[in-house]
This record gives structure tokens, sequence and C-alpha cells, in this order.
């Protein structure tokens, strides 16, 4: 069954087929609100909250817009970012960051890198970037999603996420460079 | 897989998962026609299973809930409803019994409008400098179940050294109890509702004539920014008060329009010192303060503002609001040798008088 048809049954009021969406998605929602957050509990906490959030929306989720997962990664983003921005996130002291690991291309490798630079490379983000611009270079940096998808997912056309990446970036790497 | 990613355990991601779909099932639940009113009622439930599980979790941690409890909500959650009640309580509170003495004839010839207000204001910033700090509200609220009550949970919480007790029901989507603040009673109604990005929250507490009322409005967009739209009659006299705190580039400010008159509230570090400045607009009169908080002699705070309105510039000191309840057991806490936290006095120092106008 597809994404479509499971949530056809949830609103039909199969309500137990929701676990077949959570099954599916919930270790991809987890790792984008971990490389986030860093911490266990608070990513187990903000993924519960986004999966009970997503259920409560679902009556409202148009699937001729956008797939279920980047609709997911949408209601993920809003809500690890409210976090993240809260004052009870508490943030990492922006320190050792390589920027070389800022790039705004699409092809960029795969990193698992230390989590003080992540810590740091947050910090910065949440310092420097207006929430809209958080939202796209989280997904772009944090999630699986390609930029077409992140356009999907927030409705924004790619030439404003192309360059949202290429303005976001420059200003963390000088954030981080200042005060690194 | 992300670009950039940390290295996560497998095996507590699996547990996590195992635990969030059971969580997530349970307050689902399969009743299709619930589900409008559970969309309602988990707010509603938030300030009262929150409360009762995560400060319990946080304030007793020999008492923990299984982890994989579904009453176990977000210490995000928590906070918020934590500050909520800070605030509403402080509010509702404070109406009844802020000291607001007059002070005209104490004119010096170079009186400025900060004085007219200065109680006010004085009130205003040791309330809400909180949001200027990294306080933990959970740190205020304490909660408990009720099981031989008309009332399903107790809240309460110590406000300027006095208790509040708030003992809530849930009736639907709308929250029923009843606030006891000192010897008066408030009921109290109230209704959370929540969408994607506004979580709102009304409040009535009525007592006889009085009556506050609180509108809370939680927004996120480009900013953060919390509402309280605070309306009040408490002996006869009407007040409105509309609080703002926003946070947006990491800077928090508070920004307060009682009638007429508009404060606003930030925290700034200068040469390494924190100080918090207050701009206002007082009767159409312009002026700025700064704000320093220091101790006198026998420990209590006061509250040093630097003020420059027009071309007068004059320092003013203020101890702590003065919180006058009509208190029945007042006498017994006078005697009691424990009760002798400088905030639960009326500073008797001789620039701050303090006369109960209520």
């Amino acid at each position: 069954m597809d994404d479509r048809q499971v949530i056809k049954q949830v609103l039909q009021g199969n309500t137990d087929q929701y676990a077949v969406l959570m099954d599916r998605y919930h270790n991809e929602m987890f790792s984008f609100v971990f490389n986030m957050v860093g911490q266990y509990q608070d990513t187990e906490d903000l993924v519960q909250e986004i999966f009970y959030k997503t259920y409560q929306s679902l009556s409202k989720y148009d699937s001729d817009k956008a797939g279920f997962r980047t609709w997911l990664y949408r209601i993920a983003s809003n809500h690890t970012i409210n976090y993240v921005n809260s004052k009870y996130h508490k943030s990492k002291v922006a320190s050792e960051v390589d920027v070389d690991l800022l790039q705004d291309d699409t092809d960029i490798i795969e990193d698992t890198i230390r989590d003080e630079q992540l810590n740091a490379i947050v910090a910065a983000m949440k310092k420097v970037l207006i929430k809209k611009h958080q939202k796209i270079l989280s997904l772009h940096y944090f999630s699986g999603l390609t930029v077409q998808e992140i356009s999907e997912s927030l409705d924004i056309p790619d030439k404003t996420i192309y360059k949202a990446l290429k303005t976001g970036i420059e200003k963390i790497k000088q954030e981080v460079t200042q005060h690194g | 897989m992300a670009k950039l990613h940390r290295s996560i355990d497998p095996i507590r991601m699996e547990e996590a998962k195992e635990r969030t779909m059971t969580a997530v099932m349970d307050r689902i639940e399969p009743k299709p026609q619930t589900i409008f009113w559970r969309s309602i009622l988990r707010p509603v439930l938030i300030p009262t299973v929150a409360l009762l599980v995560i400060l319990a979790v946080l304030f007793f941690p020999d008492t923990n809930p299984p982890i994989d409890d579904p009453g176990v909500l977000s210490a995000y959650d928590s906070q918020k409803l934590a500050e909520l009640s800070y605030l509403s309580g402080n509010f509702i509170g404070a109406n009844l019994t802020v000291s607001l003495p007059y002070y005209a004839f104490l004119a010096d010839g170079d009186e400025t409008e900060f004085e007219q207000e200065d109680v006010r204001i004085n009130f205003y910033f040791d309330t809400l400098r909180v949001y200027l700090e990294d306080i933990d509200f959970t740190q205020v609220v304490q909660s408990e179940v009720l099981t031989d009550s008309e009332f399903d949970y107790l809240i309460t919480f110590e406000l300027h050294d006095k208790s509040y007790s708030f003992y809530v029901r849930i009736d639907g989507s709308d929250l029923v109890g009843e606030l006891i603040v000192g010897a008066i009673i408030f009921d109290v109604t109230g209704t959370l509702e929540e969408t994607d990005t506004e979580t709102r929250f009304d409040l009535e507490a009525i007592s006889g004539d009085d009556y506050v009322r609180i509108q809370y409005r939680y927004e996120v967009e480009d900013e953060i920014e919390s509402k309280y739209e605070v309306q009040s009659r408490i002996n006869g006299v009407e007040t409105e008060q509309e609080i703002k705190v926003s946070r947006e580039d990491n800077e928090e400010e508070v920004e307060i329009k009682d009638g007429d008159n508009e404060y606003t509230l930030k925290r700034e570090v200068e040469d390494g010192e924190t100080i918090y400045k207050l701009e206002y607009k007082i009767n159409g009169v312009e002026g700025e303060a700064r704000i320093v908080e220091t101790t006198d002699i026998n420990g209590n705070a006061i509250f040093q503002y630097s003020v420059k309105e027009g071309d007068i510039e004059k320092d003013i000191e203020r101890g702590r609001p003065h919180y006058d309840f009509d208190d029945e057991d007042e006498d017994e806490d006078d005697d009691n040798p424990g009760n002798d936290n400088p905030g639960n006095q009326s500073y008797d120092g001789s620039s701050t008088l303090i006369q109960n106008s209520l």
C-alpha cells in the first residue's frame, strides 16, 4: 500500500493504519531531528510530537501538492526549529567548525561529523538566519531531501532555495569564522 | 541520507521507535467519532497531564513513570505550560495584590512621568524580566492527581513567596477550575486550542464582581511571539494590559501596553555586565531607563532605575513590589520564623514608600 492509500484508510477511521506510516518514516525523522538537536531524549519527544501533530493535520494533507514524506518533513522542520529557537534548547558555543563542510552543491559528500561541529552549525543557523532560511538549510544538510523535494516540502521555488542556501551558508561561515 | 549527520546508535533509535509508535497510537485511539474532540482535547490535557507526569519526573525522580508511558509529553510542552501558569497566575494575583500608591504629592519640581508610574513599572520588571533570562518555568509549578475531589488535578505554584492553588478539571474541550489566591477564590473557566502555527488560550477568573480575563496567543512565524491580553476589574477598577514577548534573531524583548502607556524591556550586556533597558512612553512622554538589581544590607532586592526623560536625569530606587494579600493566616505566617523571606515583606527603605491602595 502506498502512502496515499494508507492515509485514506486512516481518514476513514482505520486509525491503526497510522502505525504503518510511522514505521515507514520514523527512522528518517529521528535522524533528521537528532542531527539538529543532538540529544536522544529530546529527539524522541520531538518525533512523538511531530507524528502526533501530523496525525492531527492529516485531513488537511493534499497529496496533489506534495508527497507525504516531504509534507512530513515540513511539519518536522517547523516543529524542530521552533524547539531549537526556543529558550529551552541550550545552544552550544560555536567553535571548531570546519567551514568546508558547508557547501551549497547538491553533490556534497555525505559525512558523519563530530557532535560539536553540528551543534555549532545549528547554533549559528539559529543566530544568523531567519526562520525560513533555517528551514531550508536544515532540510538541505540534515535531511535526505533533494533541493527539488525541499522546494515541494516548503512550497518555495527551486531558485529561491538555491539563493537561500548560498546566502545562508555565507552568513554561517561568517559567523563561525568570527566567533569560532 | 542526510548530507551531514551525527553518528546514531541504531539500537537506541529502534527502542525510541517502539516507544514513539506506542505512545502516538495510544494518544490517537481508534475512535473516529472523537477525532475532532481529541484534537481539541489534547491541548487542554497539556496543562494537566504534562504537569502531572512530566513535572513529577522532574521533581520526583524516584517516582518516574515508565518511559513509554503515553502520558509523558515533551519537556518543551511542560515548559510552555509552566510559563503560562506562571504569567497567568502572576497577573491574576497581582491585579489583586500589588499596591499602587500615588506619589503625585511627593513631586519635587522636576518629576518625571516615570515616577508617576514607577510602582507599576517595578511590578512589570519584577514579573516579566524572567522572559529575558534563562528561567526554567517548571521550577515554579508543581502538580498532583486528585483522587477524591470534584477536580482532577491540583497545580500549585509559588509567586513572590505566596502560594497559588489551582484546582482543575477537564470537561470536553474546556477547562474548569478554582484558583485560590490568599483568601480569595476565583472560579476559572478556560479553553485552549492549537493549530499548526498558533496556540490560543482563553482564561477567565471570576470572584463576585471582580474578574480577570487573559487571552494568550502563541504564534510562530519568522519570530516566536507570545501575546497576553489581560483585562480585569478589581474593586470596580477596570484595567487592560497587553504583553508581547517576542524573540527574533536570538534577541528577546517584552513589550507592554497599559492603557495609552507603552513599555519595552530588553536585556543587554555592556562591558561584560548584564543590564536591563526600559524604553517607555507614559502620558505621551518618551524616556528610557537602565535598571540594575542590587541588594540592600538586609539582603532585600533593590532595583536601581537610572531614568532619562527629556532633560531630566535621575536615579530612582525601588524595592521589589509589595504583594499585599488578604491572607487569613497572615498572623500565623508572621509567627513562622522560617517565613521571613525578603520578598514576603514590605520593603521599608526610605526610597520605597508603599501604600496599599486596594
